[in-house]
């Protein structure tokens, strides 16, 4: 038997379901102001990570090699460097590739708790990953920095401005890991409730 | 306007009143509303391109709007200028008859889970349990089960 016993509670919202519809019928709703703000609309938190990953490491490619190389890196730091950006940029795109917005959209309920919940595994396991490679990474740009052939004190002034980037930039980064995973945890939250 | 947003626009004029009904269960007022159809809009516009027709353009456009009220991040401030929708009567205040029994329609159907809720909400709209069950991603046995346990929460609700 496909459709249920109807029970009077049922019957009483089908009845206020049509007073509903019968109202909104009434409605204009949709204006055409709405229509185009709707077209050129904006990204999703998790999308727009994603996005900004890959422009930071586009930035850091260029202007971090350039400027680095300015000062007289070592070419080994520099390639070492470029391969950790790119191994980020590629890794973020494939955890993401199954959160793609249109994706998640177009799913159903239960896959998109589902995949919520990869994302978030695979947001900590990078997390886990990611926090000890920036240490070492860390740990060796300060040997190569204090190597080289040039002033100590300007050596030293160097490593402090870095340092304090790479302090905002690892505050900014965490900020924009915890965003995702709240929006992970919410969503999942709601789907399981 | 281009050939595909004419296209869009049509489409989603004749399904305003469904997207309306679920962003008013899934919202606590007119503002909620107002920002989660635009946000289902955006979705729309983002997917349409790639919709191919797998699924009725009803059962799209029911899994476009749930997915987003379920996944909306009420706490977020919007970026975007916020255009308003061209709604005459307030469904959360308004106090003629018709609208307080859509309001009891909402006091019901706001105190189930949101899988719930939104499988209610389409058995009210008088899909198929085939369609009920694609659009939530369960087994059209599984809807009926449900269907029960929720006929059995509002009877208690009730009571």
């Amino acid at each position: 038997m496909e459709r249920m016993n109807e029970t009077n509670e049922l019957e009483e919202m089908r009845a206020q379901m049509a007073l509903l519809k019968e109202k909104l019928d009434k409605e204009e709703i949709l204006t055409d102001n709405l229509l185009k703000q709707a077209m050129t609309g904006k990204m999703s938190t998790i999308n727009r990570y994603k996005w900004i990953t890959l422009f930071a490491a586009l930035f850091a490619l260029t202007f971090g090699n350039l400027s680095w190389y300015g000062i007289g890196l070592p070419l080994r730091f520099l390639i070492g460097t470029s391969i950790l950006m790119v191994v980020s940029v590629v890794a973020t795109w494939i955890i993401h590739a199954k959160m793609d917005e249109e994706d998640i959209m177009n799913g159903n309920l239960l896959e998109v708790a589902k995949n919520a919940k990869k994302l978030k595994m695979q947001y900590i396991t990078w997390q886990r990953i990611g926090w000890p490679v920036i240490v070492v990474w860390l740990a060796w740009f300060a040997y190569e920095l204090l190597s080289l052939n040039h002033d100590k004190e300007y050596l030293v002034g160097l490593l402090i401005g870095c340092a304090i980037g790479g302090i905002i930039g690892g505050i900014w980064g965490h900020m924009m890991n915890r965003k995702v995973l709240k929006t992970c945890d919410d969503l999942i939250k709601q789907i399981e409730e | 306007m281009e050939a595909n947003e004419r296209e869009f626009a049509g489409i989603v004029r004749k399904h305003k009143n469904t997207i309306y009904t679920v962003c008013y269960m899934f919202s606590k007022d007119e503002d909620e509303v107002s920002d989660l159809f635009q946000e289902i809009l955006i979705n729309l516009w983002k997917g349409y391109e790639k919709f191919r027709g797998e699924s009725s353009l009803n059962s799209w456009i029911y899994k476009v709007s749930l997915n987003t009220c379920i996944s909306a991040d009420r706490k977020k401030k919007k970026m975007g200028k916020k255009v308003d929708l061209s709604v005459g009567s307030n469904l959360y205040e308004d106090t003629d008859q018709d609208t307080k029994q859509i309001r009891q329609l909402y006091s019901r159907i706001s105190k189930l889970g949101v899988i719930d809720r939104a499988i209610v909400l389409l058995w009210l709209d008088n899909l198929s349990y085939d369609e009920i069950g694609e659009i939530v991603g369960i087994s059209t046995k599984n809807v009926s089960v449900k269907l029960v346990r929720i006929r059995e929460q509002l009877k208690a609700m009730k009571g």
